[in-house]
């Protein structure tokens, strides 16, 4: 389901708005730039979905790489567990 | 919702209570209203005082802080004295490095409106410039580590004889 919560996070940070609920009748632009139609957040879907998953996959990759490095330090797992939670 | 228990001494005598059960975000860097968290009351007399309890949650994402203001009418209040460059709010969320935790946030204040007009008390949110989100987390994100809630506000008119 399309999430225009999530399609203005991502592509509109830098803009001034409030959304509520899940319909784009709850957008409420608050920036002095023009608003985006429902058409033109619509479209950024498909790309917003991947811009998600690269986030995750960047994020799971620096995961693995601090983890990567403590383990050549010679901690274990669970000393890594243990300092981190 | 209005429930009346009439009696002696500081008695409730009308309850009323809102919720919010869909999701609200913004980004909004001076504060804004959040739909759907406002609820009026009508009191008996201008001696009675207002009991507000406000139950929220939501998130801010990483360095955006999350503020939230109680407002009777277009006022403020229950906002705390000035303190450097710190943005006043009635609540906060903090913020969240990694934007899938779902802040508790409560106030609970007895106000004096001395009035017997319908008076109106809603919240209203800011940010630090990025994602602030009300009954979810920041990062909005449909997985099951990501929780969606719900928000409250209720009034409790108290009455003294």
């Amino acid at each position: 389901m399309l999430d225009y919560h999530l399609i203005l996070r991502i592509n509109y940070l830098d803009k001034q708005w409030s959304m509520n609920g899940d319909d784009y009748e709850g957008l409420n632009w608050l920036d002095s730039s023009p608003k985006p139609t429902q058409e033109e957040l619509d479209v950024l879907w498909e790309s917003t979905q991947a811009a998600i998953t690269a986030q995750a996959a960047q994020a799971q990759a620096t995961k693995n790489s601090a983890l990567a490095k403590l383990a050549a330090l010679g901690l274990t797992q669970d000393e890594v567990k243990a300092l981190l939670g | 919702m209005a429930v009346s228990l009439y009696g002696s001494g500081q008695t409730i005598v009308q309850v009323v209570q809102v919720t919010k059960l869909d999701r609200f975000s913004t980004t909004s860097t001076s504060y804004t209203a959040i739909t759907g968290m406002s609820a009026s009351i009508t009191p008996f007399s201008t001696s009675n005082k207002i009991l507000v309890m406000v139950d929220m949650k939501g998130g801010a994402a990483n360095s955006s802080g999350g503020g939230v203001q109680l407002l009777r009418g277009g006022s403020a209040i229950y906002t705390p004295a000035a303190q450097g460059s710190r943005r006043l709010a009635s609540l906060s969320s903090g913020y969240d490095v990694n934007t899938s935790t779902v802040a508790q946030m409560s106030a609970v204040f007895l106000d004096s409106p001395a009035t017997t007009a319908a008076t109106t008390y809603s919240l209203q949110c800011v940010t630090n410039g990025g994602t602030f989100g009300v009954n979810s987390s920041s990062a909005y994100t449909d997985s099951t580590d990501n929780m969606a809630t719900v928000s409250s506000i209720t009034l409790m008119e108290v009455a003294y004889a």
